[in-house]
């Protein structure tokens, strides 16, 4: 370990915006973080490598070279018990608050600052709809899992390759509008994959990579799906050992449920979100599955899909 | 039709409401009505979205001034006679928009 000053070489085009990571003076091993840190956004950093990557890039980038383009992440040494602090200095004219975060390993400095990567993407990102949710594709059609965390995203969006579905993204789905459709473009991050999830998906045949960069629980998908249109909205509800149970949504229902998982943001007004979840929702039907094990949800799915699709 | 409801943002449980107040649709609470008859509402105050079926809807759109809440939970008794407790369940959704601060006392 050695004292390095200067700006991690690895800078990724998150979501139209870039996020560069800069050590300052903190005892970091430069050539671990810089090979944990390509490992883990790798999807980002070679978008040829992947067609979401290289269609958010180009359609939601900022002019490289403009201010308003960059959060820059620095990790400072922290005297005491937590070696490492991290800081945010967003875009000039920006309302974030931009608080400092702490971490006591590289393990932690590394997911601490990929998920400050991703929030300061998400915030700057001028995509019409960004919804925390799981999204798959198929065949030219999405579907769109919006819910909160522990709701079993993860596990879902993953596993309907069983039906060829394929993830989008496990927990941020940006959504652009071209002729009059929305249309899901994913977000290639790794997800947290839990050790029951992990087996179930195991058992169900679906390759994962990972656990990527050496982080505990971090994996990613073996394959994406392409960019499609939303055709269903479909809210998961695990509860142990419940039925399963598909209830229509109002088309209002379904826009709440976009609005209310749809993340504070810099450059797109609560309004103009709003706005765009009320119009994904006139043209794709919502529907609320509740679950009480994977079999279940992936029925339900299909039942769905070959009822609505 | 299923009683009035109101999703996402709401606060819950709502209190009751005097039946002879007349309420009306705070002006800038923007509403879209949807292809389906259900509503959609955004307080530009507090920057929260409202969805309500198509019994809320009609609510809503009752909510002008011109009637008070026990006339205008008549009205949804009568027009939905099918709807089991429905001038219950308009009154509370009433008072559940009132709490919100989507209506306002008509002076």
């Amino acid at each position: 370990m050695y004292q390095i000053d200067q700006s991690v070489p690895a800078t990724p085009n998150l979501l139209g915006h870039h996020v560069s990571v800069r050590i300052d003076q903190a005892r970091v091993d430069e050539a671990a973080w810089s090979a944990q840190w390509t490992a883990l956004l790798a999807p980002w950093l070679a978008p040829e490598r992947n067609p979401e990557a290289a269609l958010l890039a180009a359609a939601g980038a900022e002019e490289p070279d403009s201010p308003q383009a960059h959060t820059v992440l620095t990790v400072h040494p922290w005297v005491g018990e937590r070696p490492y602090t991290i800081s945010q200095q967003h875009p000039p004219g920006t309302e974030i608050p931009g608080l400092p975060d702490y971490a006591n390993t590289t393990g932690a400095l590394l997911r601490v600052t990929e998920r400050q990567a991703f929030e300061s993407a998400v915030a700057h990102s001028s995509y019409p709809l960004v919804v925390h949710a799981g999204a798959v594709s198929r065949n030219g059609a999405a579907l769109v899992f919006p819910a909160i965390s522990s709701a079993g995203k993860t596990t879902l969006t993953f596993s309907l390759a069983r039906l060829g579905w394929l993830p989008l993204g496990d927990d941020i789905c940006p959504c652009v509008e071209a002729d009059g459709e929305f249309v899901a473009v994913g977000c290639p991050r790794c997800g947290h994959v839990s050790i029951g999830s992990e087996l179930l998906l195991r058992k169900a045949g679906i390759e994962l990579e990972g656990p990527v960069a050496g982080l505990s629980r971090y994996f990613r998908p073996t394959r994406w799906g392409a960019p499609a249109p939303v055709r269903a909205i479909i809210a998961p509800r695990y509860h142990e050992g419940a039925p399963l149970k598909i209830a229509a949504l109002t088309q209002a229902e379904g826009a709440a449920a976009l609005f209310g998982a749809t993340f504070q943001r810099e450059r797109v007004s609560r309004h103009d979100e709003w706005a765009a979840a009320a119009r994904l929702a006139r043209s794709a039907p919502a529907f609320t599955l509740t679950y009480g094990s994977l079999d279940s949800a992936l029925a339900g799915v299909d039942t769905i899909t070959h009822a609505f699709l | 039709m299923a009683e009035p409801q109101i999703g996402a943002g709401s606060t819950g449980g709502a209190g009751g409401i005097a039946e002879d107040v007349a309420l009306r649709r705070r002006d800038d609470v923007e509403s879209e009505i949807l292809a389906d008859g259900s509503c959609l509402l955004f307080d530009p105050r507090s920057n929260n979205g409202y969805a309500l079926n198509a019994a809320g809807a009609l609510i809503w759109d009752y909510c002008d001034g011109a009637l008070s809440a026990g006339a205008i939970a008549d009205e949804l008794a009568h027009l939905l006679p099918d709807a089991p407790d429905m001038r219950t369940q308009a009154l509370a959704m009433i008072a559940t928009l009132s709490q919100l601060g989507l209506l306002q006392r008509q002076e």
